[in-house]
């Protein structure tokens, strides 16, 4: 029965729903995802904070060559960490209601790996590393991969991108939307 | 050197204008505009000629001078806000607010300052703090794009309540009334909310959906989008088909049965309206004049393909119902996968439909026939109509929207290729080389794009084309013919065998039929990698383009073939006598005299397309489980070589062509067969949960990319080709074709479309001469010349948008050089290495005649803006003009003579 329902009031649900882009039911399912991970910590706290391995062995992230990356994001002590508000954060953003430009948002913090507010051309060395993992790219390939996305993505001719620019073409692409989206 | 000359001559233009008219400012200010203009250009073809070092000339410290410009600085809230509320032209005064404090320098430290901040801002933003319902949906979309996390936007949000409420009450008394209104519309917002909320989590195939795209990814995910969408559009025509056809007529067939002793009836001629808008009055004959021989108990029973039922014609023929009235038909048992036999007698045919009106209760008239022709019609036109609009939405989504910048090509496949869903690391380690190959492909593809391909081979590669084109129409009208030639001969065949109609025989042409669906297409798959399509996409398009051509033969020659056989007096016979070697044996004395009264082709092209969708359906099962047997046999094998893998893997494109197939066969089949839809819907539902569970247990993922978004469109646009198509032939049917004068809802009149015209008369003739009117060809033709034209329009405003997003783009890289040689300058000027520039100074130093003083600078700026001596090789003007854009106060009196 309890679904978890006796850990949030109305009120308190109401407020998530408002503050995310989920329904009640589906904030009451993401808790219950999230109390799996680990059942006692979060049955005695539901705000309880699990360390990023915890998260990782959630299959949608666990399959994600971004997985960790996400972790670091949505953390709020910027870590890896998350409490429940935390996951509810990441998965509102990964849902489907979740318009194009948040998305682009997030995707741009996640895609920059170094934390400079920019993508230069370590980032996207990394994104797409990270992209075809066991493959691997010869130095010549992906020097030439980075230069071709740059040519195309960097307005401004600065060797690299802005979130502007991020989002200016990242808007122009119809599948962003939904394939930066997670089922939960 | 070509672009050489290029550029004196785009330099030239504006120069000439300048001379021409230097009389007056405005006329000067104008050509500034051109000659920027024209500098424009003149950089990019620089820039193409990659002497780009010249312009990056500044690095290092410059560069990161450059960093602390307002405009380089992403702050959290900068990037998101200012282009949120920018594209949707909507004010936040809250968030300039905040950027104002920033640019004073005043940045929150702690946590609670940051949320301090940012609740007053907002408090300070009337329109977001309005009380009504647009101010508490656009509280909410605040907070929900905020890039803070929850903890913080929670306390944001309880801030501004805390405040709201204070607030209110302080002001409580002015507006009362206001409260009321915002208390109430903010229940009927929640509760609005809450039932939308509900339909989404409890949406059809919600959680089926949600598992498969979680394992598989999106690619699959469409597919199972798509055949809930046509569930839903069928589903629809169920109903109104189901209510306002099939529930009348078994109301009819009680009602007969019921009141039957009397054999002849006149007809009562009203002109009463039904609730339903349908006014009913008798059919066959002008008002008032006609008897109808009303169906005596046993014919309705037999109904089916001769039911005797005697009209207003000339010659009646009463004589042999009696003779058949005795053979009711029993259910055969491969009458369920032939469809003929017993269901010639049920609802599922058109045959079975009646011709006249019914009443229940007194003056209430409910006509079948015009019921028939309204329902089928208004099938048509909503599946139409909610398709067009998916193809126009999706099209503007996909196409519009986004075409124009197809060059950055690469740089959606680096950040949207990955599919977030993936939960299966199986799925997950596909998608990641799968992601490798495409990159690898496209960079190759770019590579030998730069290395043009000769004319010789280009002219090669088109020859192919063109002859692998030419072999698939020719055999796909050899297909057709010989199509053709079996319907034929199978009629004959029957004629001389007399096999009856409930074995086997009948089955053959469905069955060939959709060997051929299955098995063809494959083979197109095959051709078209022989044929050197370079980008894989149009590989695809290729392929589907054919089959869809290979369905619409198909389907084409077997309507084309009945209807022929309708039309053309001298086969008739032939029909005639193989319809009633489906009947009963002595009939066939009866049916030389009886030809024309007997013979109900509509029926006979009716089970064709019920046998069409059942064996299609049979064989589809059959293929998965010998698809599930074969994986059950393999599983143990360690070596799984590439049969292995093409066979349990699940082919988007062809899955998703089938359903289109099946949704063809329905609209083709709707007319003779008005229940095809709930065979459909029953057929789709069942095949859901069987793609379900192959998917999820033992098939593969597509390997290859799968564009949904693209991909989507195409389908959609195919499907609707194929729903006009078949509109387009019920359309001449109705007005062209022969109806069987013995059976259905038409009997009775020539075309069927005179059933109509008859009944048009008085009161509503009005109505069904605008009715006739729009199915005219002309204007069907026209409507569908104003669509085209509407999204000619459309796609012309977005390539003019696009145009003007090249010329920005260009005056954006302008405005970086820009920047950054002034803030080289600044930088020297802070260093001290150039001396500030009173504007005297610059007007000294732009043209080098008055001021020789400053040579390097010069050369810099200049080589910044474009290389003198490149640009102006005849000195036909000073060059002193062309810094008019920096010393633009005192430029214009030297241009005074």
């Amino acid at each position: 029965m309890g679904q978890g329902n006796s850990q949030f009031t109305e009120a308190e649900l109401e407020e998530y729903q408002e503050l995310t882009y989920f329904t009640k039911k589906e904030i009451l399912y993401a808790h219950k995802r999230f109390k799996n991970l680990a059942l006692e910590k979060v049955g005695h706290n539901r705000n309880a904070k699990l360390p990023m391995d915890k998260l990782l062995t959630l299959p949608e992230l666990r399959a994600n060559p971004f997985g960790e990356r996400m972790c670091f994001i949505f953390s709020s002590t910027k870590d890896g960490d998350c409490t429940f508000e935390d996951f509810l954060d990441m998965m509102s953003v990964f849902s489907e209601a979740a318009p194009k430009s948040v998305k682009a948002e997030y995707a741009f913090r996640i895609f920059d790996f170094d934390g400079d507010d920019y993508l230069g051309r370590r980032d996207l060395e990394e994104t797409i590393t990270k992209l075809v993992s066991p493959q691997r790219f010869s130095p010549g390939d992906m020097e030439a991969l980075v230069s071709r996305v740059l040519e195309e993505a960097d307005l401004d001719d600065d060797g690299m991108l802005a979130f502007a620019e991020f989002e200016h073409v990242i808007s122009k692409s119809p599948d962003f939307a939904d394939s930066f989206r997670i089922r939960l | 050197m070509a672009s050489y000359t290029h550029t004196v001559e785009v330099e030239n233009i504006p120069l000439n204008e300048i001379s021409g008219n230097h009389s007056s400012s405005s006329d000067d200010e104008h050509s500034h505009v051109n000659l920027r203009r024209a500098r424009t250009d003149v950089h990019l073809r620089e820039r193409h000629n990659r002497e780009s070092t010249k312009y990056h000339s500044y690095s290092g410290r410059e560069r990161r001078v450059q960093y602390m410009l307002p405009s380089q600085h992403g702050g959290e809230l900068l990037s998101s806000h200012t282009l949120h509320y920018g594209s949707e032209h909507r004010q936040s005064a809250w968030f300039n607010t905040v950027m104002a404090r920033r640019r004073r320098g005043v940045s929150p430290n702690t946590e609670d300052e940051a949320v301090e901040e940012l609740a007053d801002a907002m408090e300070g933003d009337e329109k977001l703090m309005s009380e009504n319902v647009d101010g508490e949906i656009m509280r909410r979309e605040v907070l929900r794009e905020l890039y803070k996390p929850l903890r913080v936007k929670k306390e944001i949000r309880r801030r501004l309540t805390a405040r709201r409420s204070s607030h209110r009450y302080s002001s409580r008394t002015i507006s009362r009334m206001q409260y009321l209104k915002y208390t109430l519309s903010m229940r009927w917002y929640k509760i609005r909310q809450s039932v939308l909320d509900t339909f989404h989590d409890y949406s059809l195939w919600h959680k089926e959906i949600k598992e498969i795209e979680g394992t598989f990814g999106t690619g699959v995910g469409s597919y199972f989008k798509f055949l809930r969408y046509l569930f839903l559009l069928n589903l629809t025509i169920v109903i109104i088909v189901c209510g306002f056809l099939l529930t009348p007529q078994l109301l009819a067939r009680l009602h007969d049965d019921t009141s039957m002793p009397h054999t002849t009836t006149d007809v009562p001629v009203t002109t009463g309206a039904t609730p339903l808008g349908f006014s009913f009055k008798n059919v066959s004959g002008k008002p008032g004049t006609v008897r109808v021989v009303s169906n005596s108990p046993a014919t309705t029973s037999v109904a089916g393909t001769r039911r005797p039922t005697s009209l207003s014609t000339t010659t009646k023929k009463v004589i042999p119902s009696i003779e058949n009235d005795d053979t009711t038909k029993v259910f055969g048992p491969l009458d369920w996968l032939t469809g003929a036999g017993w269901f010639e007698s049920t609802e599922l045919y058109y045959g079975t439909y009646r011709s006249d009106s019914f009443s229940l209760m007194k003056d209430v008239h409910y006509n079948i026939s015009r019921a028939y022709f309204f329902v089928i019609f208004l099938a048509y036109v909503i599946y139409l109509i909610v398709i067009l609009h998916r193809v126009i939405v999706l099209y503007k989504n996909n196409y519009i929207d986004v075409e124009h910048d197809m060059s950055a090509s690469f740089v959606k496949k680096v950040f949207s290729s990955w599919d977030f869903s993936i939960t299966e690391k199986k799925a997950a380690t596909i998608k990641h080389r799968s992601i490798y190959n495409e990159l690898k492909e496209l960079l190759q593809e770019f590579l030998s794009e730069e290395q043009e391909e000769g004319w010789l081979r280009q002219l090669a590669g088109w020859c192919i084309k063109l002859l692998f084109w030419a072999i698939v129409l020719v055999s796909l009208g050899l297909l057709g013919w010989a199509m053709y030639a079996m319907l034929k001969s199978g009629i004959d065949k029957d004629i001389i065998t007399k096999t009856d109609s409930s074995g086997f025989g009948p089955l053959v042409y469905p069955l060939i039929v959709t060997c051929i669906i299955i098995i063809v297409p494959w083979v197109f798959g095959i051709i078209v990698k022989v044929e050197g399509y370079r980008i894989p996409r149009h590989r695809l398009y290729v392929t589907l383009i054919r089959t869809i051509l290979l369905e619409l033969t198909v389907l084409g020659v077997l309507v084309g073939f009945w209807y022929m056989h309708a039309v053309d007096p001298n086969s008739t016979t032939h029909t005639d006598d193989s319809n009633t070697n489906k009947g009963i044996g002595d009939f066939k004395i009866l049916s030389e005299s009886l030809q024309e009264a007997d013979y109900c082709w509509e029926t006979s092209l009716g089970e064709e397309f019920y046998r069409l969708l059942i064996i299609d359906f049979f064989v589809v099962v059959i293929m998965q489980l010998a698809t599930l047997i074969f994986f059950v046999a393999t599983q143990k094998q360690i070596t799984k070589g590439k049969i292995h893998h093409y066979l349990l893997e699940f082919d988007i494109s062809r899955n998703t062509l089938h359903l289109i197939y099946n949704q063809t066969l329905l609209w083709a089949g709707l007319f003779f067969c008005p229940l095809t839809p709930v065979i459909v819907l029953l057929k789709i539902t069942i095949m859901f949960y069987i793609q379900k569970f192959s998917v999820l247990k033992f098939l593969q993922p597509d390997e290859r990319p799968w564009r949904a978004a693209q991909t989507e469109t195409v389908f959609f646009a195919l499907t609707l080709v194929s729903l006009i198509l078949s509109f387009l032939g019920y359309g001449f049917i109705i007005f062209r074709g022969n109806a069987s004068s013995s059976c259905g809802p038409f009997q009775g009149c020539h075309h069927y479309i005179d059933c109509l015209w008859n009944a048009a008369n008085n009161n509503e003739k009005k109505v069904l001469n605008i009715f006739s009117w729009i199915l005219k060809p002309g204007v069907v033709a026209g409507i569908l010349g104003i669509l085209f034209i509407l999204v000619y329009c459309a796609k012309s405003i977005a390539e003019g948008r696009a145009e003007m997003i090249k010329v920005l783009r260009r005056q954006l890289e302008l405005e970086v050089r820009d920047k950054a040689f002034l803030l080289q300058l600044t930088d020297k000027v802070r260093r001290g290495e150039y001396r500030p520039a009173s504007p005297a100074h610059i007007r000294a130093a732009s043209p080098p005649r008055s001021s020789p003083a400053a040579p390097q600078d010069l050369t810099q700026r200049s080589s910044f803006v474009f290389t003198d001596n490149k640009v102006h090789p005849v000195h036909v003007e000073p060059e002193p003009r062309h810094f008019s854009d920096y010393t633009d106060a005192h430029s214009s009196d030297r241009y005074s003579p």
